[in-house]
């Protein structure tokens, strides 16, 4: 019962936007999704981590695109027509995450997060921040900080 | 609010100190008038007002006594000489430490600037032989006793005018006279302030000449006699009569003395008459003289007085270099006193990129118009045109929002010479030329630490010591030039001195024992002048208080490659060293040629491109380990494959299909970059990587094409492969690929 109190004070509902890669949902919180767009060409990047597609032109900003999937572990995405960019600002930074497809915009209460199972990925680990449960579907949570490219282990 | 006004007092400060500064060279360089003693006299007045407003105790203290001091100079009380030149010269840089330290809130230890102050409180006292707060209250009494005295004459006029009752044209008179018949008397007495402002009479009432025929009296009666002529700025007033233009009424006359609306006593009095045709006639044979002897009335009373005092000889070389600077041969106070407005560099920014924007949409709809079906409308297309032109034009004009005379920037520089000359033991002095050049703010911020880095190290180690000097037949004082100018595009920016030059087999010797190069290589004079620039180098026997801790010229060289720039040393035995910095006008846009790679669109800048080779015209030779290199006249070269290089693609196994690019880099060193196909040559407005991403390694910006697509700016440096190693400042691809495949 103390449990249901301490759940009554942090309450708070925000709005969360889910999306699918593969067969699986992710969620990013709507604060940091600027605009979705469908697929547009990007400039391949010379000695970029294989998850950085490239760097699309948005409206004269010059911003990275990455492919989630790959990012998470999940393969490599052949963009095509159908694909979903995601414009997030994370960090001070915009960036672009391409997506199969963007399905919902949905209002969570913050306290249905609950804890990421203790799996053995390290990957599971640093970019899921927890899971959402809506009807029978698994939302997964992304620690959009964790997920940005991380800077220059490269130019080493 | 407060905090508001105190940023722009210290923008201000700037302002004035830039004119004090000027003002130190002028006497320094024995190009002063009394103009020069006056705006210096202005800019320090103006300061301890301001530090007034703020109770800044120190500062007005400060400025206080360097305030007599130049007003007992202006008075002719003391002879500009060197020891008064040099005790101005320390004045100056401590007035300049108590603006910063006030600005910054600290407080500087007591002690600085202590015998400063002393010694230009003995100055004025050994002048006057009183103290420096009498002879200032005099002079604030003096000021505040004048009465207006021209009244009358304006009034004695309208006398005349009635004369003239009987004149044709008057039937139509009533009491509200037309416009076209009625005189305009203005009476016009400038208070002190107005002057100490940096407004000039002679420019209002040119402006007032443009509204109709001008005639101009002046009252000098309140000017005390030359032996008793004390700091009595505005002892004249004028009389001006106008008979003004159609439409002229009396606010327009007001609005031309609106920006000096309660510096000034002025009267306007309207005066319904009708000219006597001899009165016409008179005024305008007297018309075009009045105005040019009003303009040197209106320097302040004791500017005319030391005038006359010290004919030809100081005003000639003054003129001459006015005349050099901006055309303007007349006085200094009749410099253009551009209004100006202050505004957050953040806006101007915001501004540039939306232009930036503009561009390339223009470019975008362009491209598409071209793909358009030849039946477009050839209307669409010359507004397009048009449109082309007026976005270039806009986007200059932007662009010189942000431009900055470097002025500012080498003034600081005369200081940090003056400061290590002393700490070196040495004498010079700098001489600047260019002052004028403008250049991209940003740029001259960041020039900064460079250029005081390269000052330091000509004073420390380019000129010799005053005795070694005098050996070599050469002045004791030793000279440094710093000179800016426009070329070709771009702002070349160059230090000299006039010491012994670069000690080559010293150089040499230091750069084999640490390593740098190996005593078997061949290297050409300019190939040891630029081992100065190598990471870790430094000449000096002893590391002295101002360099040689050795981060010296291979920092510098960073931070002039990072603003887009090159950088190269020359150098002769004992007439002494060059550093010449060239850097692009602007940081967001440049000029560069557009390449194919492996199916990408890249961007080679052209500043480092030297020649194109075009497939089948290049001389390859195979060398180990698929290395490969190119004979050019008799030198060979290697050639790095683009595509390879930026892990676009394999090895190719020959170029002879390839187009190659001679680069150059900042260190001299050349290769030749092989590319797919050579598109064009273009402007690209650049997009930098860092904000959204991180830096790439070979690559040095983004742009935005035509068609939208994104096209990467090669960083050509990193594609010259150093020399000894014989790697490109990149991995190579397969090895970069190990890297970069985790996470």
């Amino acid at each position: 019962m103390s449990e249901q109190a301490t759940q009554e004070q942090t309450d708070e509902r925000i709005e969360i936007v889910s999306f699918a890669i593969g067969e699986q949902a992710f969620c990013l919180d709507i604060g940091h999704v600027l605009e979705i767009r469908g697929w547009t060409n990007t400039t391949t990047l010379p000695h970029a981590p294989d998850y950085v597609v490239g760097m699309m032109n948005l409206r004269g900003a010059v911003l990275p695109v990455i492919d989630l999937s790959m990012r998470l572990g999940l393969g490599k995405t052949i963009p095509e027509s159908r694909h979903v960019i995601i414009i997030a600002h994370i960090d001070e930074k915009s960036v672009g995450f391409l997506v199969d497809a963007v399905s919902n915009i949905i209002t969570v209460n913050t306290d249905e997060i609950k804890a990421t199972p203790e799996v053995s990925s390290s990957r599971t680990a640093a970019f899921i921040r927890g899971v959402y449960t809506l009807d029978d579907t698994i939302v997964r949570a992304i620690d959009v900080h964790q997920i940005m490219p991380q800077e220059a282990l490269s130019a080493a | 609010m407060m905090s508001d006004l105190r940023d722009m007092f210290f923008e201000e400060c700037d302002d004035l100190l830039e004119v004090l500064s000027t003002g130190l060279e002028e006497l320094q360089n024995e190009t002063s008038d009394a103009e020069t003693i006056n705006s210096m006299f202005r800019s320090v007045h103006s300061i301890k007002g301001g530090a007034g407003a703020f109770g800044l105790d120190r500062l007005i203290k400060f400025a206080h006594a360097f305030e007599n001091v130049l007003d007992d100079l202006r008075s002719d009380k003391i002879e500009v000489d060197g020891t008064i030149t040099a005790l101005m010269f320390s004045g100056f840089d401590h007035l300049n430490d108590l603006v910063d330290a006030a600005r910054d809130d600290n407080d500087l230890p007591d002690s600085d600037g202590a015998a400063v102050l002393a010694e230009l409180k003995q100055t004025t006292q050994n002048a006057n032989g009183l103290s420096g707060d009498e002879e200032e209250d005099a002079n604030e009494v003096d000021s505040d006793d004048f009465v207006v005295q021209a009244m009358d004459f304006g009034l004695d006029l309208g006398g005349d005018d009635d004369a003239s009752v009987d004149l044709p044209g008057l039937p139509s008179l009533g009491d509200d006279a037309p416009e076209g018949t009625t005189h305009f008397v203005v009476t016009f007495k400038a208070e002190p302030v107005l002057y100490t402002r940096g407004h000039d009479p002679a420019l209002l009432f040119r402006a007032l000449g443009e509204m109709g025929e001008l005639t101009i009296e002046s009252n000098r009666d309140a000017v005390a006699p030359l032996e008793s002529l004390k700091d009595a700025p505005a002892a004249i007033s004028w009389t001006l009569t106008l008979r003004p233009d159609d439409g002229i009424d009396e606010s327009a006359i007001r609005e031309i003395f609106e920006f000096v609306e309660g510096q000034c006593i002025l009267q306007i009095a309207e005066v319904a008459v009708e000219t006597p045709a001899e009165e016409v006639s008179a005024t305008e044979a007297e018309a075009p003289a009045p105005v040019a002897e009003a303009a040197p009335a209106a320097a302040p009373a004791k500017a005319q007085a030391k005038t006359k005092a010290k004919p030809t000889p100081a005003k000639a070389p003054k003129a001459e270099k006015q005349e050099a600077k901006g055309g303007d041969g007349g006085k200094k106070s009749s410099e253009p006193r551009n209004s100006t407005i202050r505004v957050d560099l953040n806006r101007v920014d915001r501004l540039i990129n939306l232009v930036g924007e503009l561009v390339i949409s223009e470019a975008m709809l362009r491209q598409s118009m071209n793909e358009l079906p030849v039946s477009a409308n050839s209307a669409v297309s010359e507004a397009i045109g048009q449109l082309k032109t007026l976005s270039g034009v806009l986007q200059e004009s932007v662009m010189a929002i942000r431009a900055q005379p470097v002025r500012g920037l080498f003034q600081r520089m005369s200081r940090i010479v003056r400061e290590s000359s002393r700490q070196a033991g040495k004498t010079s002095r700098l001489v600047m030329v260019g002052e004028a050049t403008e250049v991209d703010k940003t740029v001259t911020e960041r020039l900064v630490e460079p250029l005081t880095h390269m000052i330091r190290n000509s004073v420390d180690h380019g000129l010799e010591t005053p005795e070694d000097r005098v050996a070599a037949g050469k002045p004791e004082m030793g000279t440094i030039k710093l000179e800016a100018a426009h070329r070709s595009g771009r702002v070349v920016i160059s230090l000299s001195d006039d010491g012994a030059g670069v000690n080559r087999p010293k150089v040499r010797q230091k750069a084999e024992e640490k390593g740098l190069i190996r005593p078997e290589d061949d290297l050409t004079d300019s190939d040891i002048d630029n081992l100065l620039f190598r990471a870790g180098f430094s000449t000096a026997d002893e590391i002295s208080q101002l360099s040689g801790r050795g981060v010296g010229m291979d920092v510098v060289r960073s931070e002039i490659q990072a603003l887009g720039g090159r950088i190269n040393l020359q150098s002769e035995p004992n007439k002494g060293t060059t550093i010449t910095i060239s850097l692009p006008l602007t940081l967001a846009v440049m000029e560069g040629m557009l390449i194919e790679v492996a199916g990408e669109s890249l961007v080679v800048p052209t500043v480092a491109l030297r020649e194109t080779l075009q497939p089948g015209q290049a001389n390859i030779h195979d060398f180990c380990d698929g290395d490969r290199g190119l004979s050019v006249n008799d030198s060979m070269l290697p050639i790095v494959d683009l595509g390879e290089a930026l892990g676009f693609r394999s090895p190719l196994p020959d170029f002879s299909n390839q187009s190659l690019l001679l680069i150059e880099g900042e260190s001299g060193r050349r290769s030749a970059l092989a590319v797919d196909g050579i598109v064009e040559q273009r402007e690209v407005v650049i997009k930098g990587l860092e904000q959204n991403y991180q830096s790439i390694p070979g690559i040095a910006a983004a742009t935005i094409l035509g068609n939208g697509k994104i096209a990467l700016i090669v960083d050509t440096d990193q594609m010259i492969p150093s020399p000894g190693n014989g790697n490109t400042g990149l991995l190579k691809g397969s090895e970069m690929a190990e890297v970069t495949s985790y996470v």
